[in-house]
């Protein structure tokens, strides 16, 4: 990837021009967005970007066609991700050898590859914009990703980047932000959903000469990236963002927190700050308006609760993220004691679109109680898994159904998990709740950072909340009493109840322990520790008897609670599944099935026995159901 | 700085705004139980035994007194209330499985009316993690040989790599503060040797030379030496001696001015 | 890995503390570079460290054992990092861990004794829709299922624990 140097930009009028001038030079040229995100990255997109680039070469194509790499689209199930420009043409799955044919099908009237073409199983679709999966998303905070190369900061600056800054610093007071961002009814994107104007206000109201502005990107819900894909694919939203945000508050110093296991969001965001230095879009008298502004990268340590604010905060001084109680808020005293306005990377990556189209347009769309829209990322049993923008008030059953495409292998939905470890269990009863902040704490989860996890009749809520509990009890930082023993304590118990070693009034004593957690932690981490626990029970309580009293997992999830088995009379004695047992716990003859042996094929040694698993040594890992051709492993 | 006026169990208070809430009602009587609470530390909040019942208009809620600070008129506190009660039992009975051998942790729960925990009583410290140790070593006596290590229910108190501490002065500042008695200064006056337990650390204890008992470890002689300076020669002897000495010495003075000499 | 020189590790030290700075909010991002270059932390370096930014060792320990991210032994010459996260674990990450733990012979956040592999978990690598899935010394695997870890443990030379062993 180049990193282009672009001359310091002296005016609100040279932006204009530069974007003019950068609008022109692309016009009438073709272009192809390869996705490079992470999760297309890991299905091998890099080397389809390179033989495509080899074969516009190759073809003499370098002055007509332009092979762009693009941050994450967000339909990461069907990466490599692959996106024509100016027709709209998309394309999934996408090989290196595929170069030549995607090159041929770039011209205007030029067919597309079909075997590349989104499937709905009745017909193919060409254009993304058709694509069930996009159809009915609304990409505000994702309106640019993939669609700009967001190592170079030029895409940003002709697709109208920066025009928002500057607009605010050469005509906007910052109490004419504040007021804007109020109207607008944004709430914080990142979990507390805390009216964001609300917050500026109170921290430019604060004492001190000295603010700071927190970009918080942290994301350690495990299931989301959101975040990861808005700072990989245009990070430059969130640097003008922040600075708009600054300029309201009264800061010059604004620091992005960004978890450790997101090394190519930290790379992006560097390459792009230094380019936006250069361009004086960031650093002393920003576009000539005499207000300077400049941000600083902070990587995390590998710690979930970094992502509550005054943990984030002490771990950008220094010391361990161990949060300490609220009641001076941070807007107040925050990092360094001083007034500090924490908030989300997709809170600010849609503040410079409220400054664009007007806090009237952003009300326009959204529920009452929640403007705007919310970036999900749907994962778990959902065909279409990815990344989802959508308006506040669609229901869960347009997400999971329209969008996400409903559950692989005609399985039956059971619940989704929303708003990580924090949030809680919705099953299919609440299938047309209008997702917003409100009604999903209504119904004992809550929105959190947009994590959206679709668990089908295969996954065991019991299972669901031990896993939860065990995330929960190694993040703890381990400062409070209820947190600390309670999370150790509730995933003991469950794990019990998961061995079927569970007894009268464990369930009683998990209630009374989530009861504690939550009403006496320190801070928000254990104040929702016990959600997945508490919403499961109150949704899935007979799930939690069954394992108690009957020792039985519904869903044949819990290994202790599962015992397999061959039915002889379906075996077909291939023996597939003793050769994948890998404790070699399952004997057989291999041949004839009884079934279809003849006298002759007994006589012969031709005839096999059904096989069987010894219950002793099996260690209940399903290879053998996974691998059995006939179905004829038993899972009880 | 304005004042504040509340009730707590009733009766009326007042305090200084932003007083500490815990303090206010030690102040005025009120016992609140406390692990985690020292009289010359900042409040740290971790225990969750100090909790209390506030109720403000038609809010009502469960608070660590310790880090609560007062800024609203009218607010109505509980301090034993059934709710109280309830969570504090709770917290003690995690309590009580963790240190299931600490006699302060079992002394407490009877206190508070709980004889035993539902839970498995497998811990086996009788540190509950209050941080008193860590605060006041690293931020009063300004040595730091001790600290927190790991996160969650590995969190622990130790020396840097749980060897005998080179920082460490063997002042016994940490037994001082240590609520449960799981820090100990064990001296051995046969040997002059002071051991704080359980940081693996030995001290050389120095004799008076009035008395020849030990008073004080070496280190901490010879920082209270440095920090001193010149006035250090007070240090000669223990505290008992030095005070005879000191005695003698000023009744002396005091004859001497007496007789006019 | 064999051990850090004690030299070569201080002089890190100075590097990183000059480049960010002798001040506290530094003290991460040096761990951080240690961590890094040597894939550990020496304890030389923590040495070191505390003395140049003027802190307790025991106040750089609590930060260094505080962080997931950062390590107090050295690692195996080959990270295998399984990804824990939700939606991994809906579609069979537990499965996964279970199985390279057993071909290892060693729990996860643990070192085979050959130091040739250090097995860890990690909460989620953000590539959700090719779950359940490994990374290996950074590069990933997904979309595992039994015989697909079959292949890539074969690939990276990761041995079948068979019972009889």
């Amino acid at each position: 990837m180049s990193v282009a140097t672009v001359q310091k930009i002296s005016s609100p009028a040279a932006l204009r021009d530069l974007a003019e001038s950068l609008r022109r030079s692309v016009e009438g040229k073709l272009v192809v967005d390869v996705c490079l995100g992470t999760g297309c990255r890991a299905s091998g997109s890099a080397d389809v970007y390179e033989s495509l680039k080899e074969a516009v070469q190759a073809n003499g194509m370098a002055g007509e066609v332009l092979v762009r790499p693009t941050g994450c689209h967000g339909f990461c199930e069907l990466g490599p991700v692959v996106l024509l420009q100016p027709s709209g043409v998309f394309y999934h799955g996408v090989k290196p050898d595929d170069a030549a044919d995607v090159l041929g099908s770039l011209a205007p009237g030029g067919q597309p590859v079909e075997r590349l073409l989104y499937d709905t199983g009745t017909e193919k679709i060409a254009f993304e914009r058709d694509v069930p999966f996009y159809k009915k998303q609304q990409r505000i905070a994702l309106r640019l990703n993939g669609r700009i190369d967001p190592t170079r900061v030029e895409d940003y600056i002709r697709e109208g980047g920066y025009q928002c800054l500057a607009k605010v610093l050469s005509q906007y007071t910052p109490e004419r932000v504040i007021e804007e961002i109020t109207a607008s009814g944004l709430r914080g994107r990142g979990g507390g959903g805390f009216p964001t104007g609300r917050k500026w206000t109170s921290c430019r109201q604060a004492h001190g000469d000295i603010k700071y502005v927190i970009c918080n990107g942290d994301e350690g819900d495990p299931g989301a990236f959101m975040d990861r894909s808005i700072m990989e694919a245009n990070p430059h939203a969130v640097l003008e963002g922040m600075a708009i945000g600054s300029y309201a508050i009264g800061a010059h110093q604004g620091f992005i927190y960004v978890r450790a296991e997101y090394p190519l969001a930290v790379r992006t965001l560097r390459a792009a700050i230094g380019q936006a230095r250069q361009a004086g879009l960031l650093g002393e008298d920003i576009l000539g308006s005499g207000y300077s502004f400049d941000i600083e990268i902070v990587r995390g340590g590998g710690a979930f609760v970094c992502g509550e604010s005054t943990a984030l905060m002490a771990s950008i001084e220094g010391h361990v993220g161990e949060p300490r109680a609220k009641h001076i808020h941070t807007v107040e005293s925050g990092l360094w004691d001083r007034p500090t306005t924490l908030n989300n990377v997709e809170t600010w990556a849609n503040v410079p679109v409220i400054i664009e189209r007007g806090a009237d347009w952003f009300a326009s769309i959204g529920s009452a109680g929640s403007k705007g829209t919310k970036v999900f990322s749907l994962v778990g049993k959902v065909k279409n898994t990815g990344l989802v923008e959508v308006p506040m008030g669609i229901t869960l059953r347009e997400i999971i159904y329209d969008i996400g495409g409903g559950i692989p292998g005609d399985k039956e939905f059971k619940a989704v998990q929303t708003g990580g470890p924090s949030g809680g269990c919705i099953p299919a009863d609440h299938l047309d709740l209008e997702v917003d902040f409100d009604r999903l704490s209504e119904v004992g989860s809550m929105m959190g950072s947009g994590g959206m996890i679709v668990m089908d009749e295969d996954s065991c809520m019991v299972d669901v909340a031990r896993y939860f509990l065990n995330f929960l009890r190694e993040e703890s930082c381990g400062k409070c009493t209820p947190c600390r023993e309670g999370n150790q304590r509730m995933f003991e118990i469950l794990d019990k109840i998961c061995k079927g070693e569970a007894g009268e009034g464990d369930l009683e004593l998990l209630e009374d322990i989530a009861d504690v957690v939550k009403t006496t932690s320190l801070c928000a981490l254990g104040k929702s520790a016990p959600n997945p626990v508490l919403s499961t029970i109150r949704y899935f309580r007979d799930e939690y008897e069954a394992h108690i009293r009957d020792k039985r997992c519904p869903a044949g999830v819990c290994k202790a609670l599962v015992t397999y088995s061959i039915d002889p009379e379906a075996c077909i004695c291939c023996g597939r599944c003793a050769t994948d047992c890998p404790v070699e716990c399952i004997s057989g003859k291999r041949g004839k099935p009884p079934a279809k042996a003849t006298e002759k094929d007994v006589a012969e040694g031709k005839a096999g026995e059904p096989f069987q698993i010894d219950a002793q040594v099996c260690i209940k890992c399903g290879s053998c159901y996974e691998v059995c051709p006939v179905g004829a492993v038993q899972r009880t | 700085m304005p004042t504040v006026h509340f009730t707590i169990d009733g009766k009326k208070v007042s305090c200084e705004r932003d007083s500490m809430l815990l303090d206010v009602a030690l102040a005025n009587g009120f016992e609140i139980p406390a692990l985690c609470h020292h009289e010359a530390q900042p409040p740290y909040g971790a225990c969750r035994l100090c909790l209390v019942e506030i109720t403000q208009g038609r809010w009502n809620w469960i608070e660590a007194s310790c880090t609560y600070p007062v800024r609203d008129e009218g607010i109505e506190v509980r301090t034993n209330s059934e709710k109280v009660q309830r969570y504090r039992r709770l917290n003690m009975e995690m309590l009580l499985a963790r240190c299931p051998e600490s006699e302060k942790v079992r002394q407490m729960a009877r206190q508070l009316g709980l004889e035993r925990t539902r839970l498995p009583e497998d811990g086996d410290t009788e540190c509950v993690l209050c941080g008193l140790c860590v605060n006041i070593c690293r931020d009063v006596v300004g040595v730091g040989a001790i600290s927190f290590v790991g996160r969650g229910s590995e969190r622990r108190v130790d020396t840097p790599f749980g060897e005998p501490s080179e920082a460490c002065i063997g002042c016994g500042a940490c037994a001082e503060v240590c609520p449960t008695g799981y820090v100990a200064v064990v001296d051995d006056v046969e040997c002059m040797t002071r051991e704080i337990r359980p940081f693996h650390t030995e001290h050389r204890l120095v004799a008076c030379p009035e008395c020849g008992r030990g008073f004080v470890t070496e280190r901490q002689l010879a920082r209270l030496k440095e920090q001193l300076g010149p006035r250090s020669d007070v240090l000669q002897g223990c505290p008992a001696c030095r005070g005879r000495r000191q005695a003698a010495e000023l009744r002396r003075a005091y004859l001497t001015m007496k007789s006019g000499t | 890995m064999p051990a850090v020189e004690p030299d070569v590790a201080t002089t890190k030290v100075a590097d990183s503390v000059a480049t960010h700075g002798e001040r506290r909010s530094s003290l991460i991002p040096v761990l951080q570079d240690l961590q890094e270059e040597f894939d550990y932390l020496p304890r030389e370096s923590l040495e070191s460290l505390a003395e140049r930014l003027r802190l307790p060792l025991s106040e750089v320990l609590r930060v260094a054992t505080f962080y997931a991210a950062l390590s107090l032994e050295p690692r195996g010459e080959h990270l295998i990092t399984v990804c824990t996260g939700t939606a991994c674990h809906v579609r069979g990450a537990a499965t996964i861990l279970e199985r390279l733990e057993d071909a290892l012979g060693i729990e996860a956040g643990r070192t085979t004794p050959d130091q040739r592999f250090t097995l860890q978990t990690v909460n989620c690598l953000g590539a959700c829709a090719l779950g359940p899935l490994i990374s290996v010394d950074g590069k990933y695997y997904g979309k595992l299922n039994a015989s697909r870890l079959a292949a890539v443990m074969e690939e990276i030379g990761v041995g079948r624990n068979r019972a009889e062993d």
